[in-house]
């Protein structure tokens, strides 16, 4: 098998996709599943992954193709997002969280990492309220339970750094 | 369109993990689903040190532990946090940290109390132990014969010939 070969993806509308074969390698369920069944001509349905995710999934594996630490990129907790990461990443919030779900079934660890990077700063340093206007949340506990949650969690003097 | 309370509970703790507990304790006070899913987080691993400050209410430890899996004592801690059972605890460090001799509103826990706490956990599976003071030899008799589940055991102080005879035994 030549190392330029081809894979066809289809996403959950049905919509065809050409991959490269080491595009699809980021995926470790894809590269798995590729590596069983070898290369049959076939596409490899993704019905959990729609046509716009997967077009945006691609983008990032296409950008990061010949990255030699691929795996190992955004391991460091306190690194910086690098800015094509970070553009990447400026996309509105259903789509943020498809891209989360769809890193997570296709087994894509540094996508996986970036984005669940990006969800948490999103919610670094806001209270309470300010977390629930960001991703748009209702509260639903009474004044009792907040009362509750308050008193046996709250900071007393725990070192809530 | 897919919100935040869309992801599952295990993408959900990935992104706990980039967070600091101050952060934490914002979730769980956001809504019921955050709270259940950020809860164990808060609690798993805690810490209950003495600060001029004081330290983590003992009323507060009470009811969340059953959530607590790895626990650091230090030795000057009220005896109320010896009290408390802790059903999930797997690792259990005592620790000697600085202490104020002045400061006498802390009492210092006996050695009896260690046994009869390490005799009501005999499921920890790692104990590190780091003290001054040696203990008791039914101390060592309980490590060595109840703790069946101990996988690892770190010892830095005193221990007399008696207890060693006592854990090997």
């Amino acid at each position: 098998m030549s190392a330029h070969s081809q894979i066809l993806l289809t996403s959950s509308e049905g919509t065809e996709f050409i991959i490269d074969r080491d595009i699809a390698d980021k995926s470790m369920l894809l590269k798995c599943m590729l590596e069983d069944i070898g290369e049959i001509g076939q596409a490899v349905p993704l019905p959990n992954v729609s046509g716009p995710i997967l077009t945006k999934v691609i983008e990032y594996c296409t950008h990061h193709r010949d990255d030699p630490n691929f795996l190992s990129a955004n391991d460091d907790v306190a690194a910086e997002i690098d800015e094509w990461d970070l553009e990447y990443c400026k996309v509105d919030q259903g789509t943020l969280y498809e891209l989360i779900l769809a890193a997570n079934y296709l087994d894509i660890k540094p996508l996986m990492d970036l984005t669940c990077k990006t969800v948490a700063n999103m919610i670094k340093a806001k209270s309470p309220e300010e977390i629930r206007k960001t991703f748009n949340i209702t509260n639903d506990f009474t004044p009792e339970e907040e009362d509750q949650v308050r008193r046996e969690n709250g900071k007393g003097s725990r070192r809530l750094s | 369109m897919t919100t935040i309370l869309d992801l599952p509970d295990e993408i959900r703790l990935l992104i706990g993990k980039e967070l600091s507990a101050k952060s934490i304790y914002s979730l769980i006070r956001v809504c019921r689903s955050l709270y259940s899913s950020f809860i164990p987080n808060l609690w798993s691993y805690l810490s209950i040190m003495h600060f001029k400050s004081g330290s983590v209410p003992a009323e507060q430890v009470r009811v969340n532990a059953h959530r607590v899996k790895d626990l650091t004592f230090s030795s000057i801690l009220k005896k109320d946090y010896y009290a408390i059972d802790y059903p999930q605890v797997h690792t259990l460090r005592m620790m000697t940290f600085y202490r104020d001799d002045k400061d006498d509103r802390y009492l210092r826990v006996l050695p009896q109390e260690k046994v009869d706490f390490l005799r009501r956990h005999p499921f920890i599976k790692k104990l590190i132990y780091q003290h001054k003071d040696a203990l008791p030899r039914e101390f060592w008799e309980v490590v060595g014969t109840e703790c069946v589940h101990l996988e690892e055991l770190e010892f830095t102080g005193v221990v007399g010939q008696d207890a060693v005879d006592a854990f090997w035994r």
